[in-house]
This record gives C-alpha cells, structure tokens and sequence, in this order.
C-alpha cells in the first residue's frame, strides 16, 4: 500500500494546515469588484457568458495548485517514506538510528544447512548495517541474554559502523537463556529521546516462543512509538532439538549402596540414543531412548571411596544440532551411615511392646549388616540435655511425653546448625510439652503437636503425587504401597510454621507427616506413631523405607545442593575456611585452577564467586597445610532448559505482531529480505525527493496558469 | 503651439476651450492636410475656360478645344450648390462615454462642426438632427455662413441624453427628410444590430447618399481592463461582473462580429460605414465625407 504509513518528522505534518491559507487568502482578499459605467455592456455581457465557465475553472484549477502545493510541502518536510516496491537492494542505503539487538542465548547455536542460527543472525545483522548510510546513521548494540546487555549504549559515539560490525563479530555465544521481550524494552528505552531518523530495533534472533514470556507494553504518552522493529528471524523453521531437561540426583549417596539417577530427556526424533551416566569422571551406566516427547530414564550408580564429594553427568551421545544442552551436571555428597539418636518415650522391657522395635528392625534389617543404613544410638528422654551433637546426624524423638527446656535447647541448637529433628507421636505424648517449641516468632516445629485423634474409621494415608524427596522412592508404585497401612490413632497436627509442608496426609485431610526448617537443619513430625499401636504401617513394606528415606533427609540437612544455572553465583561453604590457605577453582575435567582465596570470607566461611558463565563441573580445593591435606567440594553449574525448548511462536508473523503491539514490525528471514525491507527505508529520502519534485511540478504548473492570467490582465493594463 | 495639422488629433482639439474655435481650428488643418493630397478639383463641376499659363497643370487641359483652336485653354470648375446635407448625431446617454477626455458626442460634434463648414464652404445646405429617446434638435439645411454658427451653436449646447434606440429614431429621421441629398449618421449604433440595418435601410428607401460613423470610445475599442469589475451600462443601468482579463478576448470577439455584421450589411445597402474611435484622427472622418462627395 503505498500510502505515508510513516514520517520522519511527523509533528511538521501538521504544516499541512497551510493548504487551507489560500482559500483563507481567497476569502479575506476577496474584494467588491470595481464599479465600471460602460457603454458597451452587451459585449461583455456575452463574453462573460462564453468564458465564466472556463475562467472558473482555471481559477478552481489554480487554487487547488496552491492548496496542492502547501499541503505536499508539509509531508515534504515530514518526511514521509513509503514501502515501495522492492528495488535494487544492493546498492540502498538508509539513514536510521538504531538499535541492534542480539540474541547471544545458547539455542542460537542450533546448526542447520551447516551454520548456526548466530552465524546467520550476525550475517543478517552485518547486512543490514551495510544498508545504512555512512556519517548519518547511528547504532548501537543490545546482547539479548536472559537480561538486556547494552554493549554499546551511547548514540552522541554510535556514527562507527565499521566498529559496530566488528563488535558484533567478535561477540561470543553465550550459555544464557535469552528475554527478547526484555531485549526489545530496552533497546525501545534507549531510543527515548533520542532525535534522528529511521529510529529503528533490529532484532535478530529465533523466534523461538521460550524467548518471549510476554508482550512488549505499547509505552506510555511520552512513549516513542514512531520506532520500526525488525525482526530478523535466524532460527530453524522445524527444529529438533534431543535434550537432557532434568536430573534427579540423590543429595546424599550412601557409600557403597546403589543409588538411582533419573534424567528426564527430550529425546524426540532421535530414536536408539543413549544417555550415559558418568560419576566423578567415569560412565557408571547407559541407557538407549526412544524417541519420546519426555522420557524419564533410570541410571543406577554407587561410589565408595573416602571422598565425601561427588560429581556427576548425564549426557545425550551422539550428534546434535545444539549439543550445548545434551549435558547435564550434578554433585551430591556420598556419606557414611546416618548416625541416629533414638529417643525411647515408651520403653518397655518386653521386647514386643518397646517403642523402638520396629524403628530398629527398620534400621538394621535382616540380611544387612549392623551399621550398614544406620548407626543408631538410644538415649532416655533425660538424656537429652547431655547427648553431643557432633555424635549424630539426627535426635529422633518416639513418643517422647515431656521434655525439659534445657533439652528442647539444645535439640534447638542441634537443628539449628544443620541437624535433623523426627518426631513420632504416640500416647505418651503431651502437647503441652511441645507447646513451647510450636509457637513463637522461630518454631522449631512446622506443626504444633496436638492431642490424640481417634476417628470412627479407620483411616489410610493419600500418598498423592510423591513430590517430596522423602516419597521418591515411591514413585512409580515401587517399593509398595502406603496407602496399604491403616490408622487408628494419631496426633492432630496444627499449622504453624508457614515455611512448613505436608509430605503426607491422611484420606480424611490430617497432616500425617509434614516437615520444616529450622535454621540450616530440617525436621520432620509424624503424627502417629512409630511402632504399632495406632497404625499397621510398621508391619507395612513402605515403613522401612520411609523411615531410611526420612533419616537421610534430615542427615543432609545444612548440605544445599550447589548445583546452579549458568549466570548464577553457586553458594559454597567451605568449613575448613578459618585454616584455609588457598582455594582454586577448575572446571572439570581438565580446567585450568583459578585462584579464588580473594573470594574466600573466613569470617563465614563462604566463598562469593561470581556468576559463572559456562555449564561443567568445577571443582573447588581448600588447602590446608601439609598436615592437614586439601578439602574437596564440587559445584555444578548447566544451562537453563527452558532455551532448550526450540518451539517456534506459535502463529507466525501475526504472534510477532502481537509481541510488538502499537508498533511497526517488520520481519525478516534472509539477509536479503532484510535487506529489502531496509531499502524500503531508503525510501525515506526518495520519496521525499518525489515529492519534492511533485511539489516543484505544481508550484511551476501554477506559475504557468497564474501567469497566464496575469499576463492577460497586465496586457490589459497596460491598454488601459 | 500646435500646428494646424496637428488639430486633427483629439487630444489636441480637446485643449480648445471654444468650440466655434474648434471647428475652425479643425478645418484649417484639414485644409493643410490636403495640399499635400491628391484632392484637387474635388466636389466641382465645369464652369468655363481661361488661357493656360505656365506652372498650370497640364492634366486640366481642355484637348478638344486644342484641337479645334490649336490653343491652351484649361478647364475651369464650378461647385455644385444643389446638395443637402444632413448631419444626424445619436445624443444618447452612451454617446456620453469618454476615457480620454473626450466622449463620443463631443467627438462627433466636433466633426459635425467641421463638417459643417465644409458643406457650406462648398456651397451645399447642411443642416443638423440629434437625437436621443426622440429627436432633440432640428435645423433644416441652409448654405448660409450663419446658419454654420446656428449650427455650431446646437452641437456645443448639445449633452447625452437618455437611452435612445437607434433604429427607431433613425426611422423617424427617414420620415423627416424629402429631398434626397447626403445623410451623415454619427452613432455608436449600440443597438439591435437588424434594427438598425431596417433603419438604414428605410433611409436609402429615401434615395438619400448615408455615410454612416460608428464612433466608439478607444475602452469600448480596446477594452483595457483587468482584474474582475463590475460593470454598469451608462444607458439601461445593468450590471454584470466579470473578470476583465479573462473575458477581453471574447469582449473583442463579439465587437468584432458586431462592427462586421454592419460593415458587411450596410456595404450591400451602397452605405458607406466608418468605424472610429476617439483616438481617431478627425480628418480620416472628414475624407470620408469628401471620398463620398467627390463621388456624386
């Protein structure tokens, strides 16, 4: 359409109101004609006849030249351009103030025809600067990661192409997600108040829908909204894209004992894959994929060794149009058995009726050598207030009834600094005794103990969806049912904390194990109890290993996962700060060591690296002198899987548009397309040119015709 | 001051406060005009002989009387003095337009007067009609040097008057005069073109000689003016606004076809019709008269 979609200087549009001045100047002027005596009206009389049509139009004609005129002179000086047609683009040239904004996220990498999506979005953005006119043009330069990066952000210095382009041939892809709704903000804020012609956001870049989590706001009154985007659309039309998504990995690894790793892989269009397990630098297990949307797959590993610290990869083999997300790393920790604390509220020297009887069978079943799961210790409800927390990993309370404030202070210490806390309830619990520890500004508990609750039935427990690390185990129907177990009797659980979770609830609604925090520690209370007598669960399968799983849960309290995304700062502690005496950070397998003793706070024992922009493994290693040897920790670092997901916009252009809405959008998907639609703006001087030269025609046609008359009249004049 | 001939222009007779004066003025250098023209012997016929004397013209040498006598003689010429003129002016309220300090009327007079003293100086009867919506003043023909200055004294006393319709009043003139003699009609015969060619006609009906003047004013010739004007007619009082420049060529147009048609109508009547303006010379008008004179 080629209509003046758009104008350089759109306020001088309104010039245009200086086309009505000569119907003004015709009215005001208007004059009572002269009163002529004349003998010989009769001649004039038919002359007038002859000629007032004709001379009418000649003077409608003129003034429509001059109304013509003024008005094409006001779009002349706004500048108008035009989409015309598609010319020569080689050689078109456009002035523009523009941003040029990058997406440097690592689904550019995806290679296709043998160039990545970022090889092509250079191209196109290289081609596109060649079409902008030398000395007049200005640019600067936006990287569109998972936040906006103004690389070159100041237009007074952005007259330097040639520096341009090769800022952006030197930019490196990057491992980051990418927020192009973000990216075009920006760009669209920094061409605010900014004066200049062809203001305009190229945006190179996939397209792909994960890259935009919303629409860009139209902006407000002072909003510039006379902005052009380009959309220069690099990505694959149909990509396929074999992907490690997740890793679940165990946060802590019994040593010597099996342990499960479950990636869930996208593993479509790449059927007979496999994904390989790889521990501390060897494959520990592999495992063929189909060729599923989602795949969960199950890797079995164990480690031994004395090292308490491991690393771990899942990986998708093979090739790959974007390799940068087929691994996946994690760490966890390998330890020795859980050192447990029983406490016995209920002893009972009849064997059958002790409270403990099935915690420890449990504990150390048959077959399984003493020590194995758990090195349990039993202590009396006295002895609370003298047990050394260094002894254990986690004070597990059985149907305690009473406990001193001096206990409930140090099992609050005991917690507080990375311990694990388990409560069973039981008819020898008092609520009132836990009151203390269930209330206040920092409970302890998650829910406040309440009294026993008989229902009229019998009622079971609703597993759900087993989202809890506890519950892992049972996921899938394996290692039996917990519904199976009946329950008679049970303390009801009353919120408290509101950082504190249900992990299991009764049919009937009750809490019947929900866990907490308490500074770096966890814990976890279960509302019935632990041996028989209100529930068939301690005679269930599921019992044991919910009490294993529950115990190695409370055991990694204070040990958080370090395991971040690539751009984030992992949060690692080194215990051994105070007696430090170099720390080196190397990403795995062969990095260089980096010194990071400069990063180290001995104070608090946390080492503030910063943000860490490639996905691996990295090892961190304290030395400690000679004697002392060196500690060892690991950090994971991977890249976001949400860019993994190559899905397209859904939509097309139209799901572009509706992005980008209240502006022009202009999209792209070759350089040449892009280069013909930045011709399109060159437009902007020529069909001011044309205009101007429209305007020139009618401003001489009019000279003509007013001319004409005048020379008439002069003649005239001059007989007279 | 202005030489005799130079009298002949208008502006420079307009500068002559009295009109007797005017005329005169006028005559004397029509008079100086002509010896350098071929009129000689005009408006004259035989009277007698005389002998030839040297330095006459050889052309009026009578050869018969050569042959008979073997002597020069050359012919002598006597006026005819049998001729009535009338001179008819249109006083009309039209004939009052002048744009150069001199309207029609007074144009016309001023050739009458001049007219009037060559008739009688020829020995002819001249007598005056004017008109405007009726006739206005009559003198009958007479060849008396008084009677010249009756007539003078009419045309300097004589103003535009009312709308007048040309046709009818010449027809009245047609009924007035008997004798046939010459009929000089001085009119802008603004008009019905056929009226006035009936009118003319029902005059030669009459056996009379008409030399007919269309005096125009040089704006009425012309038309030069421009810009859009509202013109008023000095006789009806009609108006009509136009833009004069843009109109003046189809203004000239339409004048031409109309002094054409007459041109062309009265010639087929054996009427002799001038068209002149007030930028005319006045003599152009009085060798019209003699041309038609010389004729008879």
């Amino acid at each position: 359409m080629p209509a003046f979609a758009n104008f350089l200087n759109p306020a001088l549009v309104w010039l245009a109101v200086g086309a009505l001045a000569p119907i003004i100047i015709h009215l005001a002027a208007r004059s009572r004609p002269k009163l002529t005596p004349f003998p010989a009206v009769r001649f004039i009389m038919i002359s007038h006849r002859r000629t007032a049509t004709k001379f009418r139009l000649k003077q409608l004609l003129l003034l429509l030249l001059r109304i013509a005129a003024l008005g094409l002179f006001a779009f002349v000086v706004a500048r108008p351009w035009v989409e015309g047609t598609p010319g020569d683009v080689r050689h078109a040239q456009a002035t523009v103030t523009a941003v040029m904004v990058l997406d440097t996220s690592y689904s550019m990498g995806y290679r296709q025809d043998k160039s990545s999506s970022f090889e092509k979005a250079k191209e196109m953005a290289l081609a596109a600067i060649g079409a902008f006119t030398v000395g007049e043009s200005r640019a600067c330069l936006v990287l569109a990661g998972d936040t906006p990066q103004p690389v070159l952000k100041d237009f007074d210095h952005a007259f330097d192409l040639a520096g341009l382009k090769s800022r952006i041939e030197e930019t490196p892809l990057t491992w980051r997600g990418s927020d192009c709704t973000a990216a075009v903000k920006e760009a669209v804020r920094m061409l605010d108040g900014v004066s200049g012609a062809g203001k305009s956001v190229f945006l190179f870049t996939d397209l792909t829908a994960c890259s935009w989590p919303g629409p860009v706001p139209a902006g407000g009154e002072d909003a510039d909204e006379d902005v052009t985007i380009y959309v220069a659309d690099a990505g694959p039309e149909e990509p396929l894209n074999p992907a490690v998504l997740a890793v679940e990995s165990p946060d802590n690894a019994l040593s010597g004992a099996p342990f499960e790793v479950r990636p869930r892989v996208d593993a479509v269009g790449s059927p007979g894959r496999q994904v390989e397990l790889v521990i501390d630098g060897t494959v520990r297990d592999r495992k063929v994929v189909g060729s599923q949307r989602v795949e969960a797959v199950q890797l079995k590993a164990s480690v031994t060794g004395r090292s308490p610290e491991h690393w771990g990869r899942v990986s998708l083999t093979g090739e790959d149009a974007l390799p940068a997300d087929n691994d996946r790393f994690f760490t966890f920790r390998s330890a020795a058995p859980v050192r447990a604390i029983l406490v016995n509220g209920a002893p009972s020297a009849v064997r059958r009726r002790d409270e403990l009887l099935y915690l420890r069978t449990a504990l150390a079943p048959k077959g399984m050598a003493a020590g194995r799961l758990a090195e349990v210790a039993e202590l009396g409800p006295a002895d609370i207030e003298s047990f050394e927390p260094r002894d254990a990993d986690v004070l597990v309370l059985c149907n305690v009834g009473a406990i001193s404030s001096a206990a409930w202070t140090r099992i609050r210490h005991f917690v507080s600094t990375g311990h694990g806390l388990m409560i069973f309830g039981g008819d020898g619990v008092r609520p009132e005794a836990y009151q203390m520890v269930s209330s206040g500004d920092t409970p302890l508990l998650p829910y406040a103990i309440g009294p026993a609750r008989t229902p009229a039935e019998p009622t079971h427990l609703e597993p759900g969806l087993l989202k809890h690390p506890v519950l892992a185990k049972f996921r899938g129907g394996r290692n039996g049912d917990l519904a199976g177990a009946r329950f008679t009797t049970y303390n009801r659980l009353e919120p408290g904390d509101e950082g504190a979770e249900i992990v299991l609830a009764y049919k009937n609604g009750d809490p019947a194990l929900v866990a907490g925090r308490y500074g770096t520690g966890r814990v976890l209370v279960f509302a019935s109890s632990c041996d028989a007598d209100w529930n068939t669960l301690p005679r269930e399968i599921p019992y044991g290993i919910l009490i294993h799983e529950s115990l190695r849960f409370l055991a990694a309290s204070g040990k958080e996962t370090r395991d971040v995304l690539v751009g984030s700062a992992p949060d690692v502690r080194i215990t051994s700060a105070e007696s430090a005496q170099s720390v080196t950070v190397a990403r795995l397998p062969n990095g260089v060591p980096l010194d990071a003793a400069a990063w180290l706070d001995r104070r608090t024992g946390r080492l503030n690296l910063p943000a860490v922009d490639e996905p691996g493994a990295y090892r961190v290693e304290v030395g400690r002198g000679a004697d002392k040897g060196a500690e060892e920790m690991f950090f994971a670092v991977n890249v976001d899987t949400a860019e993994s997901d190559m899905e397209r916009l859904p939509g097309g252009d139209e799901a572009v548009r509706s992005l980008l809405p209240g502006r022009t959008v202009k999209i792209a998907r070759s350089p040449a397309e892009l280069l013909d639609q930045v011709s399109r703006s060159r437009s902007v001087s020529e069909v001011t040119s044309h205009l101007a030269g429209i305007v020139l025609a009618i401003l001489l046609a009019e000279m003509y015709l007013s001319n004409r008359l005048r020379t008439r009249a002069v003649g005239a004049e001059q007989a007279e | 001051m202005p030489t005799a001939e130079q009298y002949l222009q208008p502006e420079v007779l307009a500068r002559v406060s009295r009109f007797d004066l005017k005329a005169k003025f006028l005559i004397e250098g029509f008079f100086s005009g002509l010896h350098r023209s071929p009129f000689k012997g005009f408006s004259s016929e035989f009277s007698d002989h005389r002998k030839y004397v040297a330095g006459d013209d050889t052309k009026d040498l009578d050869w018969k009387v050569y042959a008979r006598t073997n002597k020069f003689y050359i012919k002598r010429f006597q006026a005819e003095t049998n001729m009535e003129c009338h001179l008819v002016i249109d006083a009309s309220a039209s004939m009052g337009y002048g744009t150069l300090g001199l309207t029609k009327l007074e144009y016309a007079t001023y050739v009458a007067a001049a007219l009037a003293f060559l008739v009688v100086s020829q020995q002819d009867t001249v007598g005056l009609i004017t008109f405007d919506d009726a006739i206005r003043a009559v003198l009958r023909p007479k060849s008396k040097r008084k009677h010249v200055i009756r007539i003078l004294k009419v045309l300097n006393d004589t103003k535009p008057g009312k709308q007048a319709h040309v046709s009818e009043l010449l027809h009245k003139v047609a009924g007035m005069i008997d004798k046939r003699g010459l009929i000089v009609v001085m009119s802008d015969l603004l008009d019905e073109p056929q009226d006035v060619l009936d009118a003319f006609a029902h005059l030669r009906y009459g056996g009379h000689e008409i030399i007919a003047f269309h005096i125009l004013d040089q704006a009425e010739a012309q038309f030069p003016f421009s810009s859009a004007r509202k013109f008023q007619d000095v006789e009806s009082g009609q108006t009509v606004i136009a833009d004069a420049g843009s109109i003046r060529a189809e203004y000239l147009r339409a004048l031409e076809d109309f002094v054409g048609t007459y041109r062309s109508e009265l010639y087929k009547q054996h009427i002799d019709f001038f068209s002149i303006d007030t930028s005319t010379s006045f003599d152009k008008a009085l060798m019209a008269y003699l041309l038609k004179r010389s004729g008879r």
